[in-house]
Order: C-alpha cells, then structure tokens, then sequence
C-alpha cells in the first residue's frame, strides 16, 4: 500500500487546495511536501482536522517526518504526548506542541517516536507515516531501519498484501544504490526519495470484550460483485469469509473465534488481519 | 482404555541415510503413542537395514515399499508427490483411528502427549501465522485456493487461517478415507493421479498441491466438520529452511522441527540441538554423526 513518490502524483489539480484544506503552513511547498499531503489524504479520507507532524526540509541523513494521526483514533488529547530522542536530549511533544518535532530523526529517534506514538494511540487506531530519505552520492548513510522500528512498536502494517521495499529492507539497499547511481550519472548532488505507509494498532483480547464488528463498505461492494468458485481469483480472495461474519448485524470476538473454531486469543489474531486489509469495521 | 495410535513415517531416498534414524529415535522417544510404527519408503531393505538399529521402545516395526501401499498410477509419480500420497493412505496402511504422520526429516524434539493435540477426543487442526502482512503466509494462500479448486470448494474457512504445512499431524483415517471418497464421486475415478498437478519442477507450481492443506481444506470447508483449530505459533512445528533459521533460537522452540533444506549437514544439525540441551532425553548415538 505504501509506494514510491511519482511525478505523476502531483498532475492532480486538487492536490494544492487539498493541502490548503489539510494543513496551516506556508505557501512555498515543495513537490515531494505536496505529494506527501496528497499521499496521507488518500490514505485516510480525511480532509480536515488532521493533524500532521514535521515540517522544514532537512538535507542529509533522513528528512522530515510527517505523522498524521486520525482525530477519532487517539487516546483523549488531553493525554497525549510523543516524545523522541533528538541531537543526544529528549523532546517531549503534548497535543499542542505536536507541530514542533523535530525534523532530522535518526535510528533510534525512529523507534522512540514510533514507540511512544503507537502507545499514544487507542486499539484498532491508525499512524499514518509519510517521510523521505534524501541520497547522495557518497556511501553509507542509509537513515534508519523502519522495518525494525516498526517490529518494535509492534504496530501492523495495514491494507498490503505485499510490501514494497521499507527502508531496512534488503531489497531497499538495491533500490539505494539505483538511486545513488543516477545521481552520479546526473551529477548532481542529492535527490529525495519520498515513502508513505498506514500503521494500525492492534487489538488485545482484552480490548474486545463489548466489541462488535461488521463488514466494512468497501468489503460489502466488493461482495455483490464477487465471481463465482471455480474462477477464484486474487481480486476477491479477500472476500472469503465464513458465512456468520457476512451478517449485516456483526459479530462478536466470540463469534468469529466459533465460525474458526479457534481460541479467543487466535480469533484476535484474525480479527486485527480483517481489521488491517479493512475488511471489517467496528460497530458503532 | 484409550485406543492405540500408530505412527507413519515416510522415509524419502535422500533421508533415509541422513536424518531419519534421528527422526525415529526421537519420535520413539518424545511422542505419545502406544501402536505399531509403519516405515514406507522406495528402498525398505535399507530402512529395515537402519531402522533395527533404533529402540523403540517396544513397538512393532512394519516397514512397506513405496509400491505395495500407492496404486501403479500413484507409485509412478515424483518422489515429493509419491510421499504426500501415502500420508493421504494413511489410514490404508495403519489401524488405529487416530493416525500420526511424520516426515523422516522432522525430528520430535520435545515431549508431545496425544492429550496436547486433541480435544474432546479431536485432533486439532493447527495452522501458523506469521506477522501480517507476509509473503509466506501469502505463498500458503495460493496453495490454499489451488486445493480449494481441486476440491471444488469455496475455502471459507481455512484461507484466513492459511499455513497448514505442519511435518508432524494427526490425521482421523475418518477424514482420510472421506477425501477419497469424495474426489472419487467429484472426478468419477479413485487414483489422485489423474487429479493431481502433472507438474512440480518449480516453486510456483509446487504450491499447487499439499497434503496437509488439502486434508485441511477438506475437514474444514467441505465436511464442514467441528474439528478443533488452533495457532501453534510455530510452536507445535517450526520450519528451518536456511543457514540463517538453522542457528536461529526461534526455531528451536517447538515442539518438532522440520528441516527443509536437504543441503544441511547432519552434524550441524545435531550440534544446534545439542547446543540446546534438545537431545539429552534421548539415546540418541551421537557418535554417528560426528
């Protein structure tokens, strides 16, 4: 789900009022800012009170960050709070302080804001990430490992069904070195490159108790168009589902562990997939 | 008094002098069983040769060629499918109800009691699941389709839950004789052959097929059947497929592990159990392998 920045994401005539609408920063913005914008829109469908962390361009090492948090997703903002490591100190950022991160954010940096945000976050809540490495030509300086900073938030990926190359990675190193290689066929200096992904926070048993969730939208449309058995197809593979868990009324924890045949523990297990590839959504 | 519960073991060309006297011992050692152990293999004088050598522990031994347990069409298949069809006979070659399979390049390293994998009398259908998302757990989902289109089924149930590969199962001869019986009335014939992949040269068409997913997807979506499904968290069976899982404590923590990659050395193997204090239970003759 998460992708490369292309140039042809920022052909959309939207993109500069949608960045207006999303966030109170200055007019001069830069290509890869826009398409960041753009990116964290589509992802969430959020058009305003999202809150975006990070802002001024870095050269060298990782550039900014910029977290966007689902207003409805976090703990009360009363109780927030980020905080990460910067230049050897602790910053610790509350609600109102969340547009003054800091932007250059190394290894371990990254595993503290990822750490403490994904605890700031309520079960089932969503981080989305937007952020850019900036190459140069020389060796080394490869910014931080996302992948592990990720294992270790213990935050899941949401809606993939197959990873694009995180730095961390080792098939990122080749995409590195490609990048690095044309910028010494371009003499030039340095490029970004821009990456993008949706984190969700998963649910513990214990979260679930009074829960109930159903299909989402999304998986309903998908449902009255679904083909029949003998042309199972990568389109609709997200659609099998045992019967039970199709019902328009939803479905408890319980129920799903019995339509699996599971423990509870388990059916949680499947029950965070569901949640993460958006085939289900809570019950209000 | 609880039934008795034999053991298969399939013992391929290329284990038969590697890993499968260890195999033996230590299933004889380590797993809870009071039946007959029943060894099928191509070459039966060279596992009767190795397996005379192994204590165990009083069962009896009956050991059957390749050929005496599949059909001609089934005998005449490639090694890998030949071994995942015999499992499937399973029940054709053993008597007791409840029937334990394992591969001879799994070695039982931990205590397992039949009460662990049962319940209410069931066995559990245990599946792994990894960190979503994950190209493995991906990979096993086409497999899951693939077998879900053999047998004609919408795999509601077991495509969620995904990796079925479990080196160490207990079947219901039940279930196993209802497969047959069912691909025969849904392809009016009784040989897998004519039903099977012809191909598996590659990664790709190999996950076409898999014994433990079918008998999975069958107990699960097309018998409907209530068996007990659990997680083993790689836990009950672990897979080591490289150099680099080979020396990894994760793997180590099951119950039985299966080690994928024929190009392992015996000693090596040997050596991370016994760096592990995995073999002091056992009489294993560890002299054998270094």
């Amino acid at each position: 789900m998460f992708r490369w920045a292309r140039s042809t994401d920022l052909r959309h005539d939207s993109v500069l009022s949608l960045r207006r609408q999303l966030c109170d920063t200055a007019d001069s913005v830069s290509a890869a800012e826009l398409w960041r914008c753009w990116w964290i829109a589509a992802q969430t469908n959020l058009r305003r009170n999202m809150l975006l962390l990070g802002s001024a361009p870095q050269e060298g090492g990782l550039g900014r960050v910029l977290a966007g948090f689902l207003a409805n997703h976090w703990q009360s903002p009363a109780t927030f709070s980020v905080q990460a490591s910067h230049d050897g100190g602790e910053i610790k950022c509350t609600y109102d302080q969340l547009g003054t991160m800091p932007n250059a954010l190394g290894g371990m940096e990254v595993v503290d804001l990822l750490g403490h945000a994904a605890a700031a976050i309520r079960p089932g809540g969503r981080l989305i990430l937007a952020t850019e490495y900036v190459v140069g030509p020389e060796k080394g300086g490869r910014g931080p490992d996302w992948r592990a900073a990720i294992t270790a938030s213990k935050l899941m990926f949401e809606s993939c069904t197959s990873c694009d190359p995180v730095p961390g990675d080792p098939r990122f190193n080749s995409v590195w070195r490609r990048a690095r290689a044309l910028l010494v066929a371009r003499d030039r200096r340095w490029r970004r490159l821009s990456f993008g992904l949706v984190l969700r926070k998963p649910y513990r048993t214990a979260d679930l108790c009074d829960c109930k969730f159903r299909l989402s939208p999304s998986a309903e449309r998908a449902s009255i168009a679904r083909l029949p058995a003998a042309r199972v197809s990568r389109r609709f593979d997200r659609l099998l589902l045992p019967a039970e868990l199709r019902r328009r009324a939803g479905f408890s924890l319980t129920e799903l562990a019995a339509a699996f045949r599971t423990e509870t523990d388990d059916a949680t297990d499947l029950l965070n997939e569901l949640a993460c590839r958006d085939l289900i959504i809570p019950v209000e | 008094m609880r039934e008795p519960t034999d053991l298969l073991m399939c013992v391929g060309p290329d284990d038969v002098h590697r890993l499968f006297p260890l195999a033996l011992q230590l299933a004889a050692t380590n797993l809870d069983f009071d039946g007959s152990v029943h060894l099928v293999g191509p070459d039966p004088d060279r596992i009767t040769a190795i397996a005379k050598t192994i204590d165990c522990r009083g069962r009896r031994l009956f050991i059957h060629a390749d050929q005496d347990v599949l059909p001609p069409a089934e005998a005449s298949l490639a090694g890998w499918l030949r071994q995942q069809l015999i499992k499937l006979r399973a029940d054709e070659v053993c008597q007791s109800r409840h029937i334990w399979c394992l591969g001879s390049d799994t070695l039982v390293v931990r205590p397992v009691q039949r009460t662990s994998v049962t319940r209410a009398g069931e066995p559990i259908i245990f599946y792994n699941r990894y960190r979503y998302p994950n190209p493995h757990l991906e990979y096993e989902r086409r497999r899951v389709l693939s077998v879900a289109r053999l047998l004609k089924v919408e795999p509601t149930t077991s495509y969620l839950l995904g990796d079925f590969i479990m080196d160490l199962t207990l079947f219901d001869r039940r279930h196993l004789m209802a497969l047959r019986q069912y691909l025969a009335r849904l392809y009016q014939n009784t040989s897998f052959a004519d039903v099977l992949p012809t191909s598996i040269q590659t990664v790709a068409e190999r996950r076409l097929f898999g014994e433990w997913t079918l008998y999975a997807v069958f107990v699960l979506d097309v018998l409907r059947f209530p068996a007990p499904v659990r997680n083993s968290r790689s836990r009950f069976v672990s897979q080591v497929h490289s150099e680099y899982d080979l020396v990894d404590d994760d793997a180590y923590g099951a119950a039985a592990i299966h080690f994928v990659s024929k190009a392992f050395e015996v000693k090596a193997i040997v050596a991370q159990l016994a760096r592990r204090d995995l073999l002091e239970s056992t009489d294993v003759p560890l002299g054998a392998f270094h």
